[in-house]
């Protein structure tokens, strides 16, 4: 039997727990305790204060609690509050070992206190407080735990829902493959409609079928990586079952089926978009005329090819190559023929060429290549035969036409670190061996570096000159080797450079034929040169017929207007055309020769001499010469050179002065220095001669007036036999 | 218990107004047997505005039997806007006496006087909360130096002590709750709440009172414990299965030697159990359990409010003699508060249980009695289904208990 007097705490506690328990919340719980603990005890007021916060507060008017008073009574046992209504009371204050530290405290009225049975049952409530407050921890994370289990399931459930629609309803072609032995699991419709097999076929059949080649060591390495945990993208190639082939991209995942490990895969048939970004590459990297690479892939290859040159240093080359005589095909024959032209010419480049070797057409009559892993000597023989190739005739619309070219070689160096550069440095030696008699290849080297600063400075001068008088002509008689009367003089044009000095015509022709001021400075060489002979004439007017020579460039002579520029300026001189002698150069002949031919026709017919400079320095060819209408040819100071040492020279320069003489040509030679060459000249019949020994070019100032003879210009030594 | 009323339709009104010197402060009440219920209500609220003038709060306590909406019509007609809180009763009482079937008003006013009033429905499904809600209208009622919240609520509802929680979570300490259950008659089917012009259901309606001047409260039951305690040893709620590990209701029924027809039949059992309740230990002394009800098949016992498990319990007895002393005491217990100041009013919430022990000719005497304290105050009240009384610590739900209200 239980004592009466001590039994209504033990009630109370009971009664507690069970208040307490059925409370499925802390703070619910909390506010329970607390009540019930004022209740039993008959306090006013009791409060709950966890971690320095108060939790539940039972006894003030609402939001009134002292927070600070009631936090402040945890750090006593015992102490004393005023609460508004119930005056001060004493308060109990009970430790409650739960994290974060808590204490409840307990306030009564009256002046009693609490005695040791309402203490000991405070604090056994308190002890029930933290057993439960731990059960409800314990069931809340249960119950988070079954809800986040919960809530996952049905994730999981709504992503296989999702999976599903996603995979049988996607447009693209998907299935799922073992992963150990590639065997088809499942595949959906897009793809039975895609690679034409049906949904059973597929499921007899292994992915490597569909590759194409069949080849499975990229398969493997896609598989490591994904396995790896990445989702791996790849391009390959798939044949469907009528045996086209296909392009796929193909994204490919690790999954899992059925309980296996398997692989996800979509495929997207990218056939028509690989063609089409084919094609655009193509278009964008490509000269759509010859199929050759462009200026940007070929830079590209050739920054791409420097790099691996840095890091494995192996020799590198770049020819530059630029058509001589183009622009006249383009001229005379339109562009279609032109066109053409370019068509064969990059047809004959690359069969030079081997497979790995960089062809292109950067535009223009401009053509580059790379070669790579090629020494100098090795592209000196590349261009050596590209030259060789190129020199053939092309045949366009029915007509045999000559296109020959320059190219310029450079090789890596040091200097040159990247594509621009290197094309740079075999354009400058392009240059070189054009001004160096084109059809040539010239190997770059850094002078000619300083050259073409120099070209390209004269080249923006070269205008200036014309307009500042700063050009000149100087004259050199031709001398008859019968008569010993100067019968013609050649007007040779100078530059008086404010900088340089006297510029030869050999530096500043070339430029001025490029930029097209050939034109006015041909004119003007034309000009001056007829109202020199006026005056000449004007000196000696009863004097021998004196003639002038003018040089004419090939560029002048395709210039469409130059024959009424030659009336034009006969008219204005009053000369008669036979006074006028053109001299034009075999470099001419590399050009069309039957339009050369025409042109020279014409002129011919208006009553000018025509005669060919500088015979058998280049393109030496005795046939042309019966087909030009010439009147006179200047056979090359080389072989007047040669004339005193060389047997064969003595032959070959008699045979063409009999070939001249019957074709009725009359002949000069060029550069006669000495007596002695002046004696072999004479000897082989030549009509008249010119050099330093009769006179070196002057200014007509120098020359004073006609008329001149051998013995006059006192350089004439008498005939010796 | 008709007849137990001085006259049909003939209740007088009692006043009182406070002594000079002081704000002036009046209480009056009013009350009607008319059956007609918007004479009923425009009568006895005509006789308690009889008091006095600027009437602050009305408190109306009617038979369930009434028809209420016609009934707060009546006492519209007479007090307008008044702010009104009431409830039905199992029985009302008033300064002539109990009655049966009638209506009692109790006006207060002047301007020592301040009053508010609230009401909370959906009881049942939130006791506490509203509680609480109901206990705010307090807020609105200045800071007067006496004050005291009101309380009348449905019984049925669920347990009252929740909604003595929730009205102290609001108020705290500072102000005592004083009021009780509504009743229906004893038929324990349906009561109901008035706030103003509206009748409710499963509601709490609220007044907080404020006054210049001391408010009593006297709480006593005047029952005691009868033979040694027992252990609740199986309880479920308000049912308790066993005691001491035996059959409840065999343990019971011997230990009292309970006549036989207590043994068999239920309205015997709930007769002879009105007067034999249960006490659970409480540390001041008992809290009282009324025992509504037997399982004669199960053995159990059903209570009103609930028997914790693992508790122990007592029983608990009474006689006429020991409720009347209870009845003085509380009467004592409340004028003493009053710091020596004449009483203006009691209002007294009185248990059916009680009545069952007195009788009809013992609660005409119980009334007389408060009468007779209150030295010439009107007095107003019901009887209930459960009061409400916290005047210290935080309990204030009480079974067959009289609380008086005294007002000064």
């Amino acid at each position: 039997m239980i004592s009466p007097s001590s039994g209504w705490s033990t009630q109370q506690l009971a009664e507690f727990l069970v208040a307490v328990s059925a409370y499925e919340d802390e703070a619910s719980a909390i506010r329970c305790a607390v009540e019930w603990a004022a209740e039993a005890v008959e306090a006013e007021v009791a409060a709950m204060v966890r971690g320095g916060r108060l939790a539940a507060a039972v006894g003030f008017a609402q939001g009134e609690a002292p927070v600070a008073d009631l936090v402040a009574l945890t750090e006593r046992p015992r102490g004393i509050i005023e609460v508004p209504g119930a005056g001060a009371c004493q308060v109990l204050v009970i430790p409650v070992d739960d994290d974060p530290a808590s204490h409840l405290v307990i306030g009564r009225s009256g002046d009693g206190g609490f005695d040791a049975e309402e203490s000991a049952l405070l604090r056994a409530m308190a002890r029930c407080l933290v057993l439960t407050l731990r059960t409800l921890r314990t069931l809340e994370s249960e119950r988070t735990l079954r809800a986040v289990m919960a809530r996952a399931q049905e994730a999981l459930l709504e992503s296989e829902r999702t999976f599903r629609l996603l995979f049988a309803n996607n447009p693209h072609p998907m299935w799922v493959t073992d992963r150990d032995t590639f065997d088809f699991l499942a595949v959906n419709d897009a793809a039975v409609d895609l690679y034409g097999y049906s949904r059973d076929q597929f499921l007899t059949m292994r992915v490597t079928d569909l590759r194409w080649p069949a080849e499975s060591a990229r398969l493997a390495a896609a598989m490591q990586r994904m396995e790896q945990g990445e989702r791996v993208v790849d391009r390959i190639q798939h044949r469907l079952k009528d045996g086209r082939l296909i392009q796929v991209e193909v994204t490919v995942r690790s999954h899992e089926f059925s309980g296996r490990p398997a692989t996800l895969v979509l495929a997207q048939d990218i056939t028509e978009r690989t063609a089409l970004e084919e094609q655009l590459r193509h278009q964008a990297f490509h000269d759509p005329l010859t199929g050759l690479a462009n200026r940007a892939l070929w830079r590209d290859r050739a920054e791409h090819a420097i790099a691996l040159c840095l890091r494995d240093p192996t020799p590198l080359a770049v020819l530059a190559i630029d058509l001589d005589g183009f622009k006249a095909v383009n001229d005379t024959l339109g562009h279609p023929a032109g066109d053409r032209i370019l068509v064969g010419v990059s047809e004959r480049l690359t069969a030079c060429l081997r497979p790995g070797d960089t062809p292109a057409h950067l535009g223009g009559d401009e053509f580059a290549v790379l070669l790579e892993d090629t020494a100098a000597e090795e592209a000196v023989r590349v261009a050596e035969r590209i030259l060789e190739e190129l020199r053939a005739p092309f045949s366009v619309a029915g007509k045999e036409v000559f296109v020959g070219a320059s190219i310029g070689i450079a090789v890596t160096t040091d200097a040159a670190a990247d594509g621009d550069a290197l094309l740079r440095d075999a354009d400058i030696a392009m240059y070189a061996a054009k001004m160096r008699g084109k059809g040539r290849a010239e190997l770059f080297e850094p002078a000619m570096h300083r050259g073409t600063v120099r070209r390209l400075e004269l080249g923006s001068q070269l205008r200036r000159a014309l307009e500042r008088d700063e050009l000149l002509l100087e004259y050199q008689p031709v001398v008859s080797l019968a008569t010993g009367a100067v019968e013609t003089v050649e007007a040779l044009v100078r530059w008086r450079h404010p900088a340089h000095g006297l510029v030869l015509p050999g530096e500043f022709i070339p430029l001025a034929e490029e930029t097209g001021l050939i034109v006015p400075v041909g004119r003007w060489v034309l000009e001056t040169a007829c109202r020199q002979l006026c005056r000449w004439r004007s000196a000696d007017p009863d004097g021998p017929h004196l003639s002038v020579a003018v040089n004419v460039s090939s560029r002048q002579l395709r210039e469409p207007g130059f024959e009424n520029t030659v009336t034009d300026v006969l008219a204005a001189t009053g000369l008669h055309p036979s006074s006028l002698t053109l001299e034009v150069t075999e470099s001419v002949l590399v050009d069309d020769m039957e339009a050369v031919s025409e042109r020279l026709d014409m002129l011919r017919k208006l009553g000018v001499r025509i005669a060919m400079d500088d015979f058998g320095a280049g393109y030496s060819s005795l046939a042309y010469l019966r087909k030009l209408p010439l009147d006179i040819v200047k056979i090359d100071r080389m072989f007047v050179a040669g004339l005193a040492s060389c047997v064969d020279d003595r032959s070959l320069t008699l045979a063409i002065v009999r070939l001249l003489d019957t074709l009725d040509v009359a002949t000069v030679a060029e550069g006669i220095e000495s007596a002695e060459q002046l004696d072999y000249v004479r000897a082989l019949g030549i009509d008249a001669g010119q050099g330093y020994f009769f006179s070196r070019p002057l200014p007509a100032e120098r020359l004073g007036c006609p008329p001149w003879s051998a013995a006059s210009l006192g350089l004439l030594r008498p005939v010796s036999r | 218990m008709d007849g137990q009323t001085t006259g049909a339709g003939q209740m007088g009104a009692v006043a009182a107004t406070a002594p000079t010197g002081t704000a002036r402060r009046w209480a009056a009440v009013g009350a009607s047997t008319e059956t007609d219920s918007r004479t009923a209500g425009r009568l006895a609220t005509a006789r308690a505005l009889a008091g006095g003038e600027e009437a602050r709060l009305l408190v109306v306590f009617a038979s369930d039997g009434h028809d209420a909406g016609e009934l707060l019509a009546g006492i519209h007609e007479q007090a307008g806007d008044v702010p009104l809180v009431g409830c039905t009763t199992a029985g009302e009482i008033s300064t002539d006496g109990p009655t049966d079937g009638g209506v009692a008003v109790l006006a207060v006013g002047g301007e020592g006087f301040t009053a508010a009033t609230a009401a909370a429905g959906g009881a049942s499904e939130g006791l506490r909360e509203a509680g609480a809600h109901a206990a705010a209208c307090l807020a609105a009622g200045g800071d007067a130096p006496h004050r005291v919240l009101l309380l009348l609520t449905d019984g049925l509802a669920g347990d009252p002590q929740e909604v003595v929680r929730g009205a102290y979570s609001v108020v705290g300490a500072a102000v005592p709750l004083v009021g009780g259950c509504a009743g229906d008659d004893l038929r324990m089917r349906r009561t109901r709440q008035f706030h103003g012009a509206d009748v409710l259901e499963n509601s709490v309606v609220a007044a907080g009172l404020c006054s210049d001047s001391p408010i009593g409260i006297g709480v006593r039951h005047g029952w005691a414990k009868v033979g040694d305690p027992m252990l609740v040893t199986r309880s479920s709620s308000c049912r308790v299965l066993s005691l001491d590990d035996q059959p409840a209701l065999d343990v019971y029924l011997d230990r009292l030697g309970a006549p036989q027809e207590a043994r068999h039949d239920h309205e015997a059992f709930t007769r002879f159990a009105m007067t034999h309740p249960l006490g659970l230990s409480r540390r001041s002394g008992e809290e009282v359990r009324f025992i509504a009800g037997a399982g004669f098949d199960d053995r159990s016992l059903t209570c009103i409010a609930e028997v914790p498990q693992g508790g122990l319990t007592w029983i608990m007895e009474g006689d006429g003699t020991s409720v009347l002393d209870a009845t003085d005491a509380a009467c004592r217990d409340a004028l003493a508060q009053l710091e020596g100041r004449p009483p203006l009013a009691f209002i007294a919430f009185d248990c059916i249980a009680r009545r069952g022990v007195l009788g009809d000719e013992g609660i005409r005497h119980e009334v007389r009695r408060i009468a007779e304290h209150a030295g010439g105050a009107p007095v107003v009240g019901f009887y209930t289904y459960g009061e409400i009384a916290r005047t210290h610590g935080i309990s204030g739900f009480h079974n067959q208990t009289l609380v008086v209200l005294a007002l000064s």
